[in-house]
């Protein structure tokens, strides 16, 4: 089985690099992407190691590291399935005591859990840190930040904080 | 590889752990170092509270910028008589001039031993020792001046009998007299 | 374990129903749970459903990492995974090697294998310690971390460092083996194999162990396929899948080892899958310490940017100090991803680059975060007093999976 091939046909838009053993495959379409989910499954790809956003300035890309443990010749392979969507514009909101403050409004794409049950943890931590949410995913509360975290999404870059002055200097 | 999952017959199975553990309770397997009145010297390239030579460093401020917890501030210093520096006027925090130079200063709260300053230091100008066990009462006692950061870290427990780890058949960590 | 069937309408209906189940919370602080709360769900003392609450000891390594030089998220990353830090490091490093385009020399491959090995067997005695004392048996408890005292001192040799060792950086390695290493790393093997057999009369072996674990915490290898769970855990569960196998790094091609695999997937096997991995790093480090190569400890393109005085230091005391590069390193923009077999399951890192000073994108996922299904799945039908043993035996370890 040809890996290469195998995979240009599930999707046109593949990424290979020999050298650093990346895959990928870039979704143009996001109805899309669970069919491309589902035919990476039957080719043998059965777990997700990892699902991530990446934040960019006018865009959120969301990345599964999905990879196999029951095809012996796809064991070797971390194959990438990335999506990306647009961020929707900041909204200016003021509180109570007239602090202006930026909200971010979240994006969203649709859940692979459906496919593969073992990205469950994953994609809560990808919701919580990124602001996206996984349309149709089971489960989808906070994961490891506390409650005044919310909706501050703190991995995407725009995120600011205070530093606490831990040692006096 | 799988092995056949046979529980093992109940009563030789506890007559077996009796009998080790009380071989094992008349022949214990102790690896204990009575500390402090036994310290170890460590191998020489253990990575323990270090200083710098004063005459060496060039002041190029490498070890600030890769000291991963950022516990390496530089001090301005001008250059004395023979080589060794003296502190800045008062106030001053920029190094300007022919004699104005700085020196690296360690926050001890801060430190993580990993040792990435010493290594990076293009004159090797870092001190290493292997004292390990100093403890601090005071904040302001893990950042040293620089003056006291000069001073090499003292050895707690001085008159302690010195041992060095090594490999033991019997007990897996035995201590032999230091050299 | 119990037989009793519960349909999905139970479940949802658990969070309103007060009075059919008992909501119990172990944890966040408390003995048997580590840093982590488990939420469970008791019909009487049988566990109905389980929400394991973790982020207690969240260390936000990812935001860190993001915003620091490259090189200093080596010991960030280290101090997240405590038992397993050389992995946690090697894993780190790879991701960097890949995008900078560095080949580390042979020698230092092996050096690489061998702290990771070593690392390996101080892991397995962790979790069985841990284990020992979540059954109970503070006797195992004490040997087992009594035991990896020698190794410990083995990487204190080679490293400078007990636990954190900071040892690999791109490139290569920072040490060169010392003198008198290969005995005394001799030695310390005889003395384990001499302990394995002790513990196997004392623990392994021992009927109230085996009462208490087999049978208990069974995962089927379909539902561990299907959960994405990593490390001994999964070969317990008879997957054959080893990273070190099958995405070869350091000098693992060149290395005669087998990956242990054992059928039934319950808390027994779980056990008794370390054991047999510390016999196999057992064989790995000797055939190490026989096979390994003369030669360079670090890359070419990292040994050319030494200055003289450094250069001095590496001929006479074998120590590999860093070139301005490390800390001006700034990779090619591209993405690059690695994976690495830890004692306690696979590490997985994935780093984008923007060929700036710092990360742009750094993600990484630890085994424990990645064995966080165990408890969903494993513990329910069983009773309340079995959830110590089952988590014991999957040897989770919070701080990493929160990372």
């Amino acid at each position: 089985m040809n890996i290469k091939d195998e995979l240009s046909k599930i999707s046109t838009n593949i990424v290979i690099d020999e050298k650093k053993a990346n895959y990928k495959i870039v979704v143009d379409d996001l109805s899309k992407l669970i069919d491309i989910a589902n035919s990476l499954k039957n080719l043998g790809f059965d777990h997700v190691v990892s699902v991530t956003g990446i934040d960019y300035p006018d865009k959120i890309e969301v990345v599964w590291h999905v990879s196999s443990y029951s095809v012996d010749n796809l064991k070797g392979i971390n194959l990438a399935l990335s999506v990306a969507v647009k961020k929707p514009e900041p909204i200016k909101q003021s509180d109570p005591q007239g602090n202006i403050y930026i909200k971010r409004p979240p994006v969203t794409v649709p859940s692979l859990v459906s496919v593969w049950p073992s990205g469950i943890f994953n994609e809560r931590e990808a919701f919580e840190m990124f602001g996206i949410i996984f349309e149709g995913h089971p489960d989808l509360r906070y994961l490891m930040l506390p409650e005044d975290f919310y909706e501050t999404w703190p991995m995407r870059k725009d995120f600011t904080y205070q530093r606490a002055k831990v040692f006096i200097e | 590889m799988s092995e056949v999952r046979k529980p093992r017959d109940p009563v030789t199975g506890h007559v077996k752990a009796l009998a080790k553990g009380f071989k094992y309770l008349v022949e214990p397997n102790r690896m204990t170092l009575d500390y402090p009145a036994e310290t170890m010297k460590l191998p020489p390239n253990y990575r323990g509270f270090f200083t710098v030579d004063d005459k060496k460093c060039i002041g190029c401020s490498m070890c600030e910028m890769v000291c991963p917890p950022e516990a390496i501030t530089m001090v301005p210093r001008i250059i004395g008589e023979g080589g060794k520096t003296i502190p800045a006027p008062e106030g001053e925090k920029e190094a300007k001039g022919p004699k104005r130079t700085k020196r690296p200063v360690v926050n001890w709260g801060k430190c993580i031993f990993c040792y990435f300053c010493v290594d990076v230091c293009p004159v090797d100008a870092f001190i290493p020792t292997q004292v390990h066990d100093l403890a601090f009462e005071k904040d302001s006692e893990y950042r040293p001046s620089y003056e006291e950061y000069l001073k090499p870290p003292e050895e707690p427990y001085k008159n302690a009998k010195k041992v060095v780890s090594k490999a033991d058949l019997k007990r897996g960590v035995g201590y032999d007299p230091a050299p | 374990m119990n037989e009793k069937v519960y349909n999905i309408d139970d479940l949802q209906n658990v969070n309103v129903d007060g009075e059919k189940y008992i909501i119990l919370q172990i944890g966040p602080s408390h003995p048997g749970s580590g840093h982590m709360r488990i939420k469970v769900w008791l019909d009487g003392d049988i566990i109905v459903k389980v929400d394991p609450d973790i982020g207690f000891v969240h260390r936000t390594s990812e935001w860190l990492s993001e915003r620091r030089e490259w090189i200093k998220a080596v010991p960030i990353v280290e101090r997240i995974m405590l038992p397993d830090t050389v992995h946690a490091n090697l894993a780190y490093v790879l991701t960097v090697e890949k995008l900078l385009g560095i080949e580390p020399p042979p020698r230092a491959q092996y050096l690489r294998s061998l702290v990771a090995e070593i690392n390996r067997i101080t892991s397995h005695l962790y979790g069985i310690g841990i284990f020992g004392i979540f059954l109970g048996s503070s006797t195992v408890y004490m040997w087992a971390f009594g035991d990896r005292e020698p190794f410990i001192d083995l990487m204190e040799m080679l490293t400078g460092a007990r636990i954190t060792t900071s040892y690999i950086i791109p490139g290569g390695v920072r040490w060169d083996l010392p003198n008198g290493f290969k005995e005394r790393a001799e030695t310390v093997l005889q003395y384990m194999e001499r302990r394995l057999k002790d513990y196997e009369d004392i623990w392994v072996k021992n009927p109230v162990v085996q009462a208490r674990t087999i049978n208990v915490g069974t995962l089927k290898k379909e539902d561990a396929i299907a959960l994405g769970v990593v490390g001994p855990n999964l070969r317990a569960s008879g997957v054959y899948y080893d990273t070190r196998k099958h995405q070869p790094y350091a000098a693992y091609s060149n290395i005669d080892f087998e990956v242990p695999t054992m059928k039934n997937g319950d808390s027994y096997d779980r056990l008794l899958i370390r054991v047999e991995e510390i016999k196999q790093s057992i064989r790995m480090i000797r055939q190490i310490l026989k096979d390994i190569p003369e030669g360079k400890i670090v890359a070419d393109q990292i040994y050319n940017q030494l200055n003289p005085v450094m250069k001095k230091n590496y001929e006479e005391k074998k120590r590999v100090m860093f070139p301005a590069f490390m800390i001006h390193m700034r990779p090619p923009a591209g993405e690059a991803a690695a994976k690495v077999e830890a004692g306690r399951g696979e590490i997985f890192f994935y780093i984008k680059s923007t060929g700036d000073k710092y990360p742009y994108r750094f993600r990484w996922v630890t085994p424990s975060f990645r064995n966080l299904p165990y408890f969903t799945h494993v513990a329910v039908g069983h009773r309340l007093a079995d959830l110590p043993t089952i988590y014991g035996s999957i040897d989770y370890f919070p701080p990493e999976a929160d990372r």
